[in-house]
Formats: C-alpha cells, sequence, structure tokens
C-alpha cells in the first residue's frame, strides 16, 4: 500500500473517531465555534484595538461554564486597555486562584494604578500561603502524612527496627504537623477572607436587599468583600477593612473559588 | 301465530287459519283507533309527607291535545314549583288515549293540612274540573335522630384586637355520604385559620355519637354584645328505603346509589359575646393594639460601624395572641439613627397561628459617631389573661459608630444594568501594556478545591487513624478472650464433674474399661484447666514441662506420673479387680484435687 494513502486513511479514521466527541462538544458551547478559537478571535481583537469586540469573545468562551488562567488574565488585561482597572483586577484575582505563580498574573496584579480607581490591597501574614493553591496545599501535607504512617507500620511491623527508625520518625511527624498546619492556616485564610470582588465600577451597596432601598455607600470594582449571607439574588457583603456591611446585587460581584 | 300455521299436521287447514290471522289483526287495528273519553284530572302523590317533605302534583290531561301547564293558586303551608310536562299514550281494551302531563314540587312547610282546590281549565269549548286534593302534613324527619352541631367559644367575654379560637362541634350517629365545610355568621369578628379532627366518639344521654371538631381562630375587631353564630353544616344522607324494588330496579340500586337521598341542614345555637375595648386607664403610649402575650428580643449586627453606615436590626417577638397587630415602632426622635424598615415574617407554632414567632428586619443607620445605646423597640400589649397592659424590652442596644467616610447617595430606585464597555481612555502607558497570553489552557470549572471536600480529609489522616486502630486491635482481642475465658471454664468445670460423676460408676460398677477412658478424660481435662489451654492430648512430659513449673509438689507430681502410666498401660491390659480399682479412684480423686488446688492458687 503507497504510505501517502496509508496516511491519509490514518487521518481519515481518526477524524471520524472524533466526530462524536465533536457532536458532544457543540452542545455545551457556542455551535460551530471551539472554545480555543473564540479566544484566538479575542486575543486579535484586543490586540487590533476592538476591546469591546475581544471582551465579548471572552465571555461566550466562560460561557462553557469553564474558565482558565489564560482567558481570566487576557479577560483583565482588555478590561485594562479600556480603563476599568477594578474589573481588569477581578479578573486577574480569578486568574491568581487558578495559576498563583504564574508571573504574568503576578505582574498585573502588582501593577501601579491611578489613585481612586482600585483599592488599596495590604500583604498580611499568611500572604504567602497565596503561592499554592489549595489543591497544592493539600498534595504537600498529604505525601508526609503517608510517609509518616508508614514509618510507624514500619516500626510495629519491624521491632527490631523500631530504634534505628526513630529519628526519621520525629523528623518526618514535626514535617505533618507543619504542613497540617500550614494547610489548615491557607484554608483558614481563603475560608475567612474576601471570597468576592466588585466587577462593576461604583458598586452600589444598599442597605437592605431591594432595588429601592438607598444606597449606603459605593465601591470602586475590584475590591475585595467577604459575603456573609445570599437572599433572592443578592449578597450581604462586609469590607473586610472597615467592616461596612451592605446589600450587592449578585451580578455586581466576581466570586472567589476557594481553591 | 305463525308458527302454529306453519305446523305439518294443520297443513290442510293453513288457509282457513291464515284468513283468520288475518281478520284478528283487522279487528285489532280497528279497536285500538277507537279513542278514549277525554278528561282532566288531579293526583297528588303521596298524600302524607312530613313537614319539610315535598310530593308531587300532577294533571294529567287525557285526549285534550295541546293544553298550556296552568297558573295553580296560591296555597298556605306549602310552596308549588312547576317541573316539567311529559306525554303517556296507553291501550286498554282496544282504547287509546293520549295523556299530556304537567308536574308540580309541592313543598311543604309546617305539620298540618296542605289543600289544593278544584282546579279548571278550558279545552275544546269545554270546561274540565279536578276534584280538590288534601295533603296531611305530619311531624317530619327528626333530625336530632341523625346528630346535631354545637358552638363552643372558650369564655364569654374578650378584648377587641383578641384573637382566640371557637370551636364547632358535629355530633353524628350516622355518617353523611356529603357535606360542605360549616360556615359561621359572623359580625364584628375576623375570620383566621381553621382546622378540622375527629375526636373520639361521646356518650351522650345513653347515645353514642362521633363528633368532628372545626377549630376556628377569630379576631374580634368592635365592642359590644356581639352575636356568634349560629353555624351551619349542610349534608346529603342517603336512606336506605324500606319498600323493596323489583325486576331491573333492584339490580342497579347498589351501583347507582339506590336509596332516598335527604339534604340536611344542621344549625347550631348563636353565642353572645361581650367583646370590651382594653381599659384607657393605665394604657401605655406605644400601646397599638396588641391583645395577648408576648415576648421580645433584639439583637443588632455589626454593632461596630462608620457613621453612615447600616446596622441590622432583628426583632423577635415569640408567645400567643394577635400577631396581625404587632407593628415595628418607629424609633423615638432624637436617637441619633435613622430607621429604613425591611421585611418581617411570621412563624406559627400551631395551626391555627395563635402563638408562634413573628420577626421583623429593619437597618438602623447612625447619623454620628460615638457610643450609642438605643433602647428600641419597646412593645405594649393588653394581657387579657392578667387584665393588665404590660410592656416588654430588651436590654439596650450598644453601638459603637466611628466617624465614616461620605458616599454620595444614589437616587433610590437607580440599578446600574450590566457592565458596558466604555471607550479606551486616551492615555495608555505603552510600558505597562501588558502583553496577552496566546494560548487558553485548560479550562476547568471554578469548584472549590478537593481539600474542602470530607472525604479528602478521610485520604489525609487515613494512616494516623489506620496506625491507631491497629494499636487497638491486640488489645481488643485480648479483652475479647478475657471475656470468654470464665464461660469456657465454666464449662470445662461442669464436663470434668460429669467424667468424674461417670468415673465413680465406672469404678462402683466393676467397668475397668470405662473407668479408665474416664479417668483418662478427666486427668485431661484438669490438665488443660492447670495449664489455660484448650483441652489436648497431654502425656507425662506436661508434670516437667508445665504443672511443676507452675507449682505442682513433688509428691504429686510422682503420683500424676504413676497414675498417667497405668492409664498408658490399660490400654493394652484394661482388666482390673475391684479393690484396683478402688484403689486408683483414690489416686484420681488425689491427683484431680492436687491439679484443682494449684490452679485455683494460680
Amino acid at each position: 500500500m503507497n504510505p501517502l494513502s496509508r496516511r491519509k486513511g490514518l487521518r481519515l479514521g481518526f477524524l471520524l473517531g472524533l466526530l462524536p466527541w465533536g457532536l458532544l462538544g457543540a452542545t455545551n458551547g457556542p455551535v460551530g465555534i471551539s472554545p480555543e478559537s473564540l479566544f484566538q478571535l479575542g486575543n486579535r481583537e484586543v490586540s487590533a484595538g476592538n476591546y469591546t469586540n475581544g471582551l465579548t469573545a471572552y465571555a461566550k468562551v466562560a460561557a462553557v461554564p469553564r474558565t482558565s488562567a489564560a482567558l481570566e488574565y487576557n479577560w483583565g488585561v482588555a478590561w485594562s486597555r479600556l480603563g476599568e482597572e477594578g474589573r481588569a483586577r477581578s479578573h486577574w484575582r480569578l486568574a491568581e486562584r487558578l495559576t498563583p505563580r504564574n508571573p504574568l498574573v503576578l505582574s498585573a496584579l502588582r501593577r501601579p494604578t491611578g489613585a481612586g480607581t482600585t483599592p488599596v490591597e495590604t500583604e498580611d501574614l499568611l500572604g504567602w500561603t497565596d503561592r499554592l493553591t489549595l489543591d497544592e496545599w493539600g498534595i504537600l501535607a498529604l505525601v508526609p502524612t503517608w510517609c509518616w504512617g508508614g514509618l510507624l507500620f514500619l516500626r510495629r511491623w519491624k521491632p527490631a527496627a523500631a530504634a534505628a527508625l526513630r529519628g526519621y520518625t520525629l523528623g518526618l511527624g514535626l514535617i505533618t504537623l507543619v504542613a497540617l498546619g500550614v494547610l489548615g492556616a491557607a484554608l483558614a485564610r481563603r475560608s475567612l477572607g474576601p471570597d468576592a470582588l466588585t466587577s462593576t465600577p461604583q458598586t452600589p451597596v444598599r442597605i437592605s436587599p431591594l432595588a429601592e432601598a438607598r444606597t449606603a455607600f459605593e465601591l470602586p470594582a475590584g475590591t475585595p468583600l467577604k459575603t456573609r449571607s445570599f437572599r433572592e439574588g443578592w449578597y450581604l457583603v462586609a469590607d473586610p477593612r472597615n467592616e461596612r456591611a451592605g446589600w450587592v446585587r449578585a451580578h455586581h460581584l466576581t466570586r472567589l473559588p476557594l481553591r | 301465530m305463525v308458527t302454529l300455521i306453519l305446523h305439518p299436521l294443520l297443513a290442510p287447514f293453513r288457509r282457513i287459519l291464515s284468513e283468520a290471522t288475518l281478520l284478528v289483526l283487522v279487528l285489532c287495528a280497528v279497536a285500538v283507533q277507537t279513542r278514549a273519553e277525554p278528561s282532566f284530572q288531579a293526583e297528588l302523590a303521596p298524600d302524607s309527607v312530613g313537614a319539610g317533605d315535598s310530593a308531587t302534583l300532577r294533571l294529567v290531561f287525557t285526549d285534550l291535545g295541546d293544553v298550556e301547564a296552568p297558573t295553580l293558586p296560591a296555597v298556605t303551608n306549602a310552596t308549588i314549583r312547576y317541573q316539567g310536562v311529559s306525554q303517556q299514550i296507553s291501550i286498554v281494551n282496544f282504547s287509546r288515549s293520549t295523556s299530556l302531563i304537567h308536574q308540580y314540587q309541592v313543598q311543604t312547610q309546617n305539620p298540618g293540612l296542605v289543600q289544593i282546590p278544584a282546579l279548571s281549565v278550558e279545552a275544546g269549548g269545554q270546561t274540565y274540573t279536578s276534584a280538590p286534593l288534601t295533603l296531611r302534613v305530619g311531624q317530619g324527619f327528626d333530625m336530632s335522630r341523625i346528630g346535631f352541631l354545637r358552638l363552643m367559644a372558650p369564655r364569654p367575654e374578650v378584648y377587641v384586637g383578641e384573637t382566640f379560637p371557637v370551636e364547632i362541634r358535629f355530633y353524628y350517629r350516622e355518617t353523611p355520604a356529603r357535606q360542605a365545610p360549616p360556615s359561621l355568621k359572623l359580625d364584628g369578628f375576623i375570620k383566621g385559620q381553621q382546622t378540622v379532627e375527629n375526636l373520639p366518639p361521646e356518650t351522650i344521654t345513653n347515645l353514642l355519637y362521633s363528633v368532628v371538631r372545626w377549630n376556628i381562630a377569630l379576631t374580634a375587631v368592635k365592642a359590644g354584645e356581639l352575636s356568634l353564630g349560629p353555624a351551619e353544616f349542610q349534608t346529603l344522607y342517603v336512606f336506605q328505603t324500606q319498600r323493596r324494588s323489583r325486576g331491573m330496579n333492584s339490580l342497579f340500586e347498589p351501583l347507582f346509589g339506590g336509596g332516598e337521598q335527604r339534604q340536611l341542614n344542621f344549625q347550631s345555637e348563636p353565642l353572645t359575646l361581650k367583646v370590651l375595648n382594653p381599659p384607657s386607664a393605665g394604657r401605655p403610649p406605644q400601646f397599638a393594639g396588641a391583645v395577648g402575650q408576648f415576648q421580645l428580643d433584639v439583637t443588632a449586627s455589626p454593632t461596630n460601624v462608620a457613621a453612615g453606615d447600616p446596622v441590622t436590626i432583628r426583632v423577635d417577638i415569640t408567645g400567643r395572641g394577635n400577631f396581625d397587630a404587632l407593628r415595628l415602632p418607629d424609633l423615638p426622635s432624637g436617637s441619633g439613627f435613622q430607621l429604613y424598615p425591611g421585611t418581617n415574617s411570621f412563624t406559627p407554632n400551631d395551626p391555627l397561628g395563635l402563638s408562634g414567632k413573628k420577626t421583623f428586619e429593619a437597618v438602623i443607620i447612625p447619623e454620628s459617631p460615638g457610643v450609642h445605646s438605643l433602647k428600641w423597640p419597646m412593645l405594649a400589649y393588653w394581657d387579657p389573661s392578667t387584665k393588665a397592659y404590660r410592656t416588654d424590652a430588651d436590654h439596650p442596644l450598644s453601638i459603637h459608630v466611628r466617624p465614616g467616610v461620605q458616599s454620595q447617595a444614589q437616587p433610590v430606585g437607580t440599578v446600574p444594568g450590566p457592565a458596558e464597555p466604555r471607550t479606551p481612555p486616551d492615555s495608555v502607558n505603552p510600558q505597562l501594556e501588558l502583553p496577552l497570553i496566546p494560548d487558553l489552557g485548560p479550562l476547568v470549572e471554578t469548584s472549590p478545591s478537593v481539600i474542602t471536600r470530607p472525604w479528602f480529609w478521610w485520604v489525609l489522616t487515613f494512616p494516623v487513624w489506620a496506625y491507631g486502630l491497629a494499636g487497638l486491635i491486640p488489645t481488643w482481642k485480648r479483652r475479647c478472650r478475657e471475656s470468654r475465658q470464665p464461660a469456657t471454664r465454666d464449662e470445662a468445670e461442669r464436663r470434668l464433674a460429669t467424667v468424674i460423676r461417670s468415673m465413680r460408676d465406672a469404678a462402683g460398677s466393676g467397668r475397668p474399661a470405662d473407668f479408665f477412658l474416664h479417668l483418662n478424660n478427666a486427668l485431661q481435662e484438669r490438665i488443660a484447666l492447670s495449664v489455660g489451654r484448650p483441652g489436648g492430648s497431654f502425656t507425662v512430659d506436661v508434670i516437667q514441662e508445665r504443672l511443676i513449673p507452675a507449682g505442682l509438689g513433688d509428691e504429686e507430681a510422682t503420683r500424676l506420673r504413676a497414675l498417667l502410666e497405668r492409664i498408658a498401660e490399660a490400654r493394652f491390659s484394661p482388666d482390673s479387680s475391684a479393690a484396683e480399682l478402688s484403689e486408683l479412684l483414690a489416686e484420681a480423686e488425689f491427683s484431680l484435687e492436687a491439679l484443682g488446688c494449684m490452679t485455683r492458687r494460680a
């Protein structure tokens, strides 16, 4: 058989095999356009200066509803080029939760902005735990815990080796405790800290969950907030910096996943 | 007839018979064409009914053509309603007649007589007159035999604004086929929730009644001597008639509910309630019409705010009474706060909603910094049980207010819509412009981390608790064994006693083979108990290895060894004299006792 025709046949078979998966995927996203194509389209529009079109394309990618760090970062860049630094930061924060060590995301978040347009964020004592995701901290705690457990079983199984393993057991036990402590600290920091960001400029915070209610104060886009409760499309939020609380409509907020 | 004509025996007469048959048919036809005399008569059925029952009046016009339904004169003690017309054709003695029947319902009222006068109608130029009729009306149906209705209130005196339950009880001896919910005539009361339940049967005047009760919550809204009721309860009963129907009707009666249907409306006696206004003397200024017994609980969150920030106030009022009349009072003037009323909800504790918890949520906004003590709200209500006004207030709220930033108020009702992209600003610093990431990367769901799932923590800590369990298993096994040991030991002791008895019997009756068998079993059992191991086949070696270290004396060991060797010899020569058996029995009992003492010492 001609190698060329054989290669063509293999390619055709591969494409036919992918057809059902393609049909399945088409039910989840915009018909006919893959998320990757939409993402590239958004990049082209943003590069060409058509930020609005770029934002529309990015929003279509996120309608899956899934997201990626690159999508959130580029989405933030588009908002940033439109001058919406607050909205940009809310996307970058989401990207940071997904890939906390991405240098582009980190540089975007550390980028100086105009005073008054975005809230000032301060680093706290446990800020270094943000360098890893909770999943990564979990694995870092899981490995020494299992190794330590293995050593303990080994000492029980081979009592003669207990004395030789004593130092390793103590050392690994200490490492396990530290790892579990760091995991707990990272979880506590994310659970107790801000879990949402305002996504619209001058987000109104109202005194009750009613559209007619008086606005108590306004927050710039990208302000980190702690949600306390949810009622019929409204979040009761508190600003951790000054404990001011009020009600914000859900579509004014970007929820940060506990990751 | 046709069969008769076609019969073979009558073949010769077939022609004659055919002609005769034809003649008979012609005569019948001619005779039927003969008409009866026109007439008009009135019929009443039945002629005797009970008060409230109805009878049927039929005006029968025979061979008078189409006669309009006559208008009947008014009669006393009954009302007559026209029901309809029907036609009937009858042939009697070759006389055919056509009757037009107008039917009326005579609804009686009171016991006595109903006189229906003679009726005259004009037809065909002649006047026809019916005979007068009399309907006897008896005492009627005794509803008290079926059941009765009672209306009850908890007390004869209530207060305006007070919510209280009333009961409607239906006592019945026969279950109605259908029923409608009872109605209650109300004037000066507002009806609330209603429940229904079956009560245990009650015996009244030696008759057993089933009881169903409706509870209704009422709220008095005006003062005075107010009449409550009567309550009415409409039912439909089906009574089996005494007359047995015949023919086809009796077949269909079970299917279509044969029997007499009777609509019975039960009515209770009305009640008179004295409704009072709460007195004006001693009325607190905060009183707003609440009647009942209430408790107040107030919480505020947050209690440390900046001036202008909202504080959510939650007011819980629990108790019993008219919760509809409870309102959140206004803030006292000069309190330093602005009140923005929010939502309220009520959670009933009983089906009628007489008791429960009402919750108000409101927002207050401090106007100035400082530590504010707010004693609000104060609840004033009239307690009908103690007949006194009461006021309830929670401990004062202490709210620390910091100086706040001035926020620009947004006009009420304006809600920012979805994000609207704006035009790019003119000055974008190109040095700070961020590059785009070219690859989308893997799309992931923004779901919480796996460490928030319970299974992760089970997996994470598995080595720790598995190690702990592994350490506990030997202890658990030892405890199980120790708890089982006494039962095993008791069972072995019982078995040993049985074997010793058999051994003595065998020695006494001179059966050496049995004696040695039981002796061996007894010693093996006793040794097993002494060394703490399950029964097995112990040899002489066990004396040196286990029993002497366990405390068996030298003499006892020597005698036990001799006994075991004798048992071994007996396998080959079991024959022994009675004297020898007696001597061996004594030796065996000595050794068994020695082993037993050793076990007890251990």
